[in-house]
């Protein structure tokens, strides 16, 4: 026997030993082949991604992106700069505005669904990729008029913004996800109400109250909440004076609802 | 030896070419059918067929690699010291000792292979069933458009009726606090519907539909804004209104995705005539991955034409592959002389 034929065996005999003490299953061999030809299938996956955004088509771009996605699963910055770019690329389409509010809107939760599924892979970026999901119904709604009134069925913009915030803060507990929640109330409640929801909106703002006793910073918090508490009160029929609210930046979404 | 008979090296390697590339190109389309079921994108809003341009790239790159190695292979002259090179130098006419004729036998081989790939696949990719030709529109003067330079001609070298214009302007920066650029666009000095955007972005698309009429040229005026545009001769473009047919698409995309495969021959006839037969396929394999998976020439841009729709059969175009197309010719010309002095 020669040497080479002794170290093809002593290789074949090798790599049935790992496999048999291993025990892949397909899921393991497909993650392993994704692997092997992920430095052969980047460069390829990365030059469409720019013909389709060089050819301004951002529906063959996102196409492309969640192929080259494919190959980078724990990459969460890509997640949510593609999704961006996908949801805010202006729509090239001719149309009503209801119809091109409506297609962004499917865009959107179309981007959602896509960076909640890469939340998988995520690992320790995930609370950023939640961020970023927190964040994009407002940035869309924003950038596309009428948007805002498409999303009414999910609540609005701001309510899908506190699903992934509230998914953020039980995921991964901590003082900055929940006062990042409780700071957002305002902007949550204004939405409630653009929807006509005045209750939920009142439940909002009242849970906010309760929840700025654990922000850290206290005297921030108590300003704050007394603000809260006006808007509140106001919003229920108490004639108050709304002076300092309306002298609060934070709760300009609020303003045309307190008027 | 008659060159193009039967028995010369144009119908021998044609044959062999169609016996070998075949098989190699029918598994490339079963595997790009069942890639693309596979790995589809259901989930997009609106339709993208560019994005299957992998799985139309995949059986023409399967059929032009197969030629090409089949056509190396087969043909003595591609290489020193093969069997029958003595042979053939002997017998053979003409200066490249048969592998023009050689070459000429592998591409229409190739395009026997592959025009029926070009008519038959993109619609089950999703390309649109007609093609619409884009007529690149010539900037004047330095090609601003800004509050200090309002008004920028676009000149359409084309008489045909357009339906649409297309505008990717490069954008400067902000003169005062920033403000998108607001522009109106006139078709010979009538009025066009508003542009549905203002240009913010680098590279932003913006894309405005009216009734087909023919135009000579279109005005853009800079209405308001804080960002200066600049166009470059890819910036703007016209989207003519009449379809063209698909298989003159078919048939513009096949001359154009055949340019590597002749570029990668015609280097590997010239590297065969001083070097060993795995140099010159080494070099023609290169040259050929460069052309057709790396980019480089218009094999990509043609297939993606086909896909999006585009009209292929355009002075840009096939301007773009001249270049190869130059250095496909010149390697030929290079290889008769360097024979000739190796023969003597």
């Amino acid at each position: 026997m020669t040497a080479g034929v002794l170290g093809v065996t002593l290789m074949v005999v090798a790599a049935a030993a790992a496999a048999a003490l291993a025990a892949p299953t397909p899921a393991d061999v497909g993650t392993v082949a994704q692997w092997a030809a992920r430095p052969a299938a980047l460069p390829f996956a990365w030059r469409g991604v720019r013909a389709a955004e060089r050819h301004g088509d951002p529906v063959e771009a996102f196409v492309r992106a969640r192929s080259l996605m494919r190959l980078l699963p724990e990459w969460a910055d890509g997640f949510a700069a593609f999704a961006y770019r996908y949801t805010l690329a202006p729509d090239l389409a001719d149309g009503a505005p209801e119809a091109r509010a409506e297609r962004t809107r499917a865009r959107l939760l179309l981007a959602l669904g896509w960076m909640d599924a890469a939340r998988a892979d995520a690992g320790r970026h995930e609370p950023s990729l939640l961020q970023a999901m927190a964040f994009l119904p407002e940035v869309a709604a924003r950038g596309q008029p009428g948007l805002a009134d498409a999303l009414r069925a999910e609540g609005g913009p701001a309510a899908l913004a506190d699903r992934w915030l509230a998914v953020a803060e039980a995921r991964f507990p901590s003082p900055e996800a929940g006062e990042q929640r409780t700071f957002y109330a305002a902007r949550l409640a204004a939405g409630l109400l653009a929807a006509g929801d005045r209750n939920a909106a009142l439940a909002v703002l009242q849970t906010a109250s309760e929840r700025s006793r654990a922000v850290r910073d206290q005297q921030l918090a108590t300003t704050w909440r007394a603000h809260v508490d006006l808007a509140a009160r106001a919003l229920r029929g108490e004639a108050v004076d709304l002076g300092p609210v309306f002298a609060d930046p934070r709760f300009a979404d609020l303003y045309p609802h307190l008027r | 030896m008659s060159a193009f008979g039967g028995r010369g090296p144009f119908g021998l390697t044609l044959r062999r070419c169609l016996a070998l590339a075949a098989p190699a190109t029918a598994l490339g389309v079963a595997a790009a059918l069942l890639l693309h079921a596979r790995w589809r994108d259901e989930a997009a809003v609106e339709a993208a067929p560019g994005a299957a341009s992998p799985w139309l790239a995949l059986p023409l790159c399967a059929a032009a690699f197969a030629v090409v190695v089949t056509t190396m292979r087969f043909w003595p002259a591609f290489g020193r010291g093969r069997a029958g090179r003595d042979w053939i130098d002997r017998l053979q006419r003409g200066r490249l000792g048969g592998c023009g004729c050689a070459l000429a036998g592998a591409l229409v081989a190739y395009a026997l292979l592959a025009l029926p790939v070009l008519l038959a696949l993109p619609p089950g990719l999703g390309a649109p069933a007609e093609a619409f030709a884009a007529h690149a529109l010539q900037p004047q003067g330095g090609g601003l458009l800004a509050a200090a330079a309002p008004r920028l001609e676009l000149r359409c070298p084309s008489g045909e009726p357009v339906r649409e214009l297309r505008l990717r302007p490069l954008v400067g920066l902000p003169t005062g606090a920033w403000q998108g650029a607001v522009v109106r666009a006139y078709a010979d000095g009538e009025a066009l519907p508003p542009l549905p955007a203002a240009f913010g972005d680098n590279r932003q698309p913006v894309r405005l539909a009216f009734p087909p009429r023919p135009v000579r040229a279109f005005t853009l005026v800079y209405e308001s804004g804080a960002v200066p545009l600049g166009f470059d001769a890819s910036a703007a473009e016209a989207i003519g209104s009449a379809p063209r047919p698909r298989w003159g698409n078919a048939l513009a995309a096949l001359l154009l995705t055949a340019v590597p495969a002749f570029v990668a021959l015609a280097l590997g006839a010239l590297v065969g005539q001083v070097s060993r037969p795995a140099t010159a396929l080494a070099t023609a394999a290169a040259a050929l991955f460069l052309g057709a998976i790396g980019g480089q020439g218009p094999f990509l841009p043609a297939v993606l034409g086909v896909l999006r729709g585009e009209w292929l059969a355009t002075t840009a175009l096939f301007r773009a592959g001249a270049p190869s197309l130059t250095l496909g010719a010149a390697a030929m010309i290079v290889a008769m002389f360097v024979r000739a002095k190796v023969q003597r």
